[in-house]
């Protein structure tokens, strides 16, 4: 599969990354020539210097045989122009675009019929929807959901009093009474899938997937507590905070404080939202923590364009009583890791959130979640098994995925969640939710047969194409 | 720098040479050549015992995550071990009396030189004269592109990696790509390589050469290196036809193969119009045409066909830094052998199987000369220094400007050196340059006729740096030698 992607910034490159791991040609468009060696240097992929919206450099980048073209410069017209020439002019099965000024799209989003455009992806949206779950689950430190089940993917540190620690994998399920999966575990920088015989040792890092309501239990036998936050403070009257208010239930906006340094801004947000107490105010204030009595509050949510500042009001907010907090990261996604030593429950990047939703993207319309954790060494993926699935009929033991993946729930016809055994046989229409280590995904998609969405378009256009000319014979049969 | 990653993938080169090692040893058994098949099996047997150990001790270090100085560090001594291993067999059959010249010799097949320390070629035992050649053949496109392109370990799970073991060998101011994928690319490379070398071993096969001559002849020919099987080069076999194939599959393999790629792809048009490529043809038609002109107005030749054809296949054999003689040019009058020796200082393509200097530095350097000009003239003018259609960038107009003065300084020093052998100065310039240049033929003793048995043992060792340094353009390896390679 050969992926085109405009604009080698840090987006750009991720999702290079993520693709070349997946063994897919790609190529690079920019119109920095530092950037683009720079790319070369980082990815295995071909960077060419060119201008997205110019039909001979698009040409000489290979469009006409391209599968996907993926638009991320910074500037929306350049995306929307470039994507609608790669659809109409090249004829590219997939087009995306990334776009985040609302007038074009509206709150609710555009349908495909833009330019031929096949996808637009709105990294604030996007960012707006996984605050929106975190907060809406009440845990916030890495919690993955997935759209078609209750199941919830998050993660546990082993410290030397935990009781996961210096135990195997399958004896851990024992002790602890209540149903989940431990899916990968990440030591010293690797991450992998385990086995029941894996030994869990002090120090390694567990991802689990269990049910909604068993992972109360589970967080409380490490020692941690869960809980829906009632008071909520957002740093940050931008666009992400108008999508996540929008998205809050109206009852909850009375609790909910709203802080910004820009009058008119301000002025806008109490318009729309007029149950939210709006401040204008300076966050880095120190007058502000305690005339508003910030330390009763349960969340933080630092929502500024500013990366520096998310992350120090974040921990500092923290010290002073708020029980937990949040920061966002706009420009840099290397903040994440660098971050993750301070007191912040959990730091997100606009852009690892934008790579993963255009991954699942990409990855197919029978995909319904994909996400990546430690790194991008291991993949959640949920999909769902469609007619003619090879693994239907199939147990679950006979599926041979080499100790590279690990089936880890299935959300039957019928909506109910399990996380299944050995024995349970996979039916037409389940939706299964597998995790895999990245560099078998190619094995494992094969396996399971987890198509992508330039494929499934390719052969509805085919279809398409098939039912005109069968028409045409029809009419030809008339005459 | 990981020295682990580095050992580990160095083994791995090894057993890979130690299994190309196989096709000799079977030449050798072919021709019934005992001593040489027990030379080859001793050497392989060595290989893979001392790779499959360090491959033992290291089987849990992981190869991705090279960067460019693991690049430059894994590259150069891909090579050293290839041409100490190499060298190998040539002393155990007997053929040479020290490592020495052996290491001089098969150092000069790697990177493609030709250079010889033997003064009788028919003398040694053909396995031996194959692995010879077949080590120029191997050394023309690159040891690490093919590894790069063979090996199914080398791939997805290094993730760019393998871009930086490529562009520390490929040879160009700038490093490029055909295909997104690295490995591909060097798929592309070896293919459009091995394509070519077919095609002219059944030229040469027409034209009457045995099957070993004929494979040998490629061996040499595409690789722009110049080792023959016989003592008087391409001249024993006394033939136009041969005369011409030769000529035209060396000015092939001098030219960038990336074009190649472009026309094979479809795009005939933008390869031709390449710049350097016209700038590689201007050189060697002009240097072709003022040789024949004089070669047959003072009488060297009886007719101008004659005196086209050795012209023609001197200045190729030079600007492509091949090094293969039908004649001896050094008798001919001191304007014709001028211009050979000034295509000793030009060199192939960027992106070619050749060495030197490269067209496309040259070619740049004089337009930096009439650009400075033009300052002088307009002090306020803003000019962009160009190839054809493209804008050369500052930052490779001034390591273009480094390399040929590192480039001239090297050559010098080599010739100093060389010096204390008290050969001849003309001599040891020639050496130095043919050496660096990876020619193979130069001037003075060390002329089509020569070879280097007049030099001392320890002066094969300032050789044979000086090949290495020119085949990986001198920055990959001198690197290594700074101090702030070893820093962090």
């Amino acid at each position: 599969m050969k992926v085109v992607i405009l604009g080698a910034g840090r987006r750009g490159i991720r999702l290079a990354r993520h693709l070349v791991e997946e063994n897919k040609d790609v190529i690079i468009i920019d119109e920095d020539a530092d950037d683009v060696s720079t790319a070369m240097a980082k990815v295995d992929c071909l960077a060419i210097k060119g201008s997205g919206t110019s039909l001979e450099d698009l040409s000489d980048a290979g469009l006409e045989d391209a599968d996907a073209f993926v638009a991320l410069t910074g500037s929306d017209e350049t995306n929307l122009v470039s994507s609608g020439i790669a659809a109409s002019e090249f004829q590219v099965p997939l087009t995306i675009a990334s776009i985040r000024n609302l007038s074009y799209t509206g709150y609710s989003g555009i349908g495909n019929s833009l330019m031929g455009i096949t996808h637009i992806v709105n990294p604030t949206q996007e960012v707006a929807q996984y605050i929106y779950h975190d907060v809406e689950r009440g845990i916030y430190s890495d919690v993955i959901s997935f759209e078609n089940s209750s199941l919830l993917l998050y993660n546990v540190y082993v410290d030397k009093d935990s009781p996961f620690a210096n135990k195997l994998v399958k004896a851990v399920r024992k002790d602890i009474n209540a149903n989940f999966i431990i899916v990968a575990l990440k030591r010293d920088g690797e991450a992998l899938v385990p086995s029941g015989d894996t030994i869990v040792r002090t120090g390694d890092t567990l991802s689990l997937v269990a049910h909604e309501d068993s992972v109360g239990k589970i967080l409380t036998s490490v020692g941690r507590k869960t809980m829906k936050p009632q008071k909520i403070v957002i740093v940050g009257a931008t666009q992400v905070a108008d999508f996540l208010l929008r998205a809050l239930p109206k009852y909850q906006h009375k609790d909910i404080t709203l802080i910004d340094m820009d009058k008119e801004v301000c002025e806008k947000m109490a318009t729309m939202y007029p149950d939210v107490l709006v401040l204008n105010a300076d966050i880095t204030n120190e007058a502000v923590f305690e005339e508003e009595n910030l330390g009763t509050y349960d969340l933080i949510l630092c929502l500024t364009f500013n990366d520096e500042l998310n992350i120090i009001t974040a921990s500092y907010a923290k010290h002073f009583g708020i029980k937990n907090s949040m920061a966002l990261v706009n420009q840099n996604p290397n903040y994440v890791r660098m971050a993750s030593h301070l007191n912040i429950d959990s730091i997100i990047s606009t852009q690892d959130v934008t790579v993963d939703s255009l991954m699942r993207y990409m990855h197919g319309q029978n995909v319904s979640s994909m996400h990546s954790l430690f790194d991008g060494q291991i993949e959640a993926f949920e999909f769902a098994i469609t007619e003619g699935n090879p693994t239907v009929g199939k147990a679950l033991k006979d599926i041979d995925m080499k100790g590279k993946g690990i089936i880890a729930g299935v959300t039957k016809k019928d909506g109910s969640t399990t996380i299944p055994g050995g024995l349970y046989v996979i039916e037409e229409g389940d939706v299964i939710i597998t995790i895999i280590e990245r560099k078998s995904t190619e094995f494992i998609q094969r396996l399971l047969h987890v198509g992508s969405a330039a494929s499934q378009i390719k052969a509805a256009k085919a279809e398409e194409a098939e039912a005109e000319t069968a028409s045409q014979a029809d009419e030809q049969k008339k005459d | 720098m990981n020295l682990k990653k580095n050992i580990k993938l160095l083994a791995i080169v090894q057993i890979f040479l130690a299994i190309l090692m196989i096709v000799p040893l079977a030449v050798s058994l072919h021709y019934h050549e005992m001593h040489a098949a027990h030379a080859f099996l001793i050497t392989i047997g060595v290989m893979v015992v001392i790779s499959g150990g360090a491959l033992i001790v290291l089987r849990k270090t992981d190869l991705s995550g090279l960067n460019q100085r693991d690049g430059f560090f894994f590259v150069t001594f891909t090579w050293i071990i290839a041409a100490a291993f190499g060298a190998m067999p040539l002393v155990l059959s007997g053929d040479f009396k020290t490592f020495s010249s052996a290491f001089f010799e098969i150092m000069s097949g790697f990177t493609t030189t030709g250079a010889t320390f033997l003064t009788d070629i028919e003398a040694c035992s053909k396995g031996i004269l194959f692995w010879r050649s077949m080590s120029n053949w191997l050394g023309g496109m690159g040891i690490v592109v093919l590894f790069v392109a063979v090996l199914p370990a080398i791939g997805a799970n290094m993730g760019a990696s393998t871009f930086h073991l490529v562009g520390a060998e490929s040879v160009g101011p700038v490093k490029g790509k055909l295909t997104p994928k690295t490995k591909t690319t060097a798929i592309a490379l070896w293919g459009i390589y091995v394509g070519f070398s077919l095609l002219e071993t059944v030229f040469l096969l027409f034209g009457g050469l045995s099957g070993y001559e004929s494979v040998t002849v490629t061996f040499s020919t595409m690789a722009a290196a110049g080792f023959c099987v016989k003592g008087s080069s391409i001249g024993s076999f006394n033939s136009a036809y041969v005369d011409v194939v030769v000529t035209v599959f060396m000015l092939i393999a001098g030219a960038n193969f990336a074009l190649y790629y472009k026309a094979f792809t479809g795009k005939v048009k933008s390869a031709f119009k390449d710049a350097e490529l016209h700038w590689y043809f201007a050189i060697w038609g002009a240097c072709t045409l003022l040789a024949a002109i004089q070669l047959q107005a003072t009488g060297t030749y009886p007719s101008f066909a004659q005196a086209l054809r050795y012209s023609a296949f001197h200045m190729a054999s030079v600007i492509t830094t091949t090094g293969f003689a039908t004649a001896n040019y050094l008798n001919w009058p001191a304007f014709s052998i001028m211009l050979v020796v000034l295509l000793m200082f030009v060199g192939g393509c960027a992106g070619s199987a050749g060495g030197g200097m490269k067209v496309t530095r040259i070619a740049t350097l004089c337009k930096l000369g009439g650009n400075t000009i033009r300052k002088r003239i307009h002090p306020t003018s803003v000019s962009k220094i160009r190839l054809g259609d493209d804008i050369i960038h500052e930052d490779v107009v001034l390591s273009i400007g480094a390399f040929c003065a590192i480039y001239m300084m090297i050559w010098l020093l080599g010739t100093v050196i060389l010096t204390l052998t008290g050969i001849d100065i003309e001599t040891c310039m020639a050496a130095s340059i043919l050496s660096l240049g990876n020619i193979g033929i130069g001037f003075g003793k060390v002329g089509p006729a020569g070879n280097f048995s007049i030099f001392p043992q320890w002066s094969l060792w300032v050789c044979s740096f000086e090949m290495l340094l020119g085949r990986l353009e001198i920055f990959t390896v001198l690197t290594i030698f700074s101090r702030s390679f070893w820093k962090r």
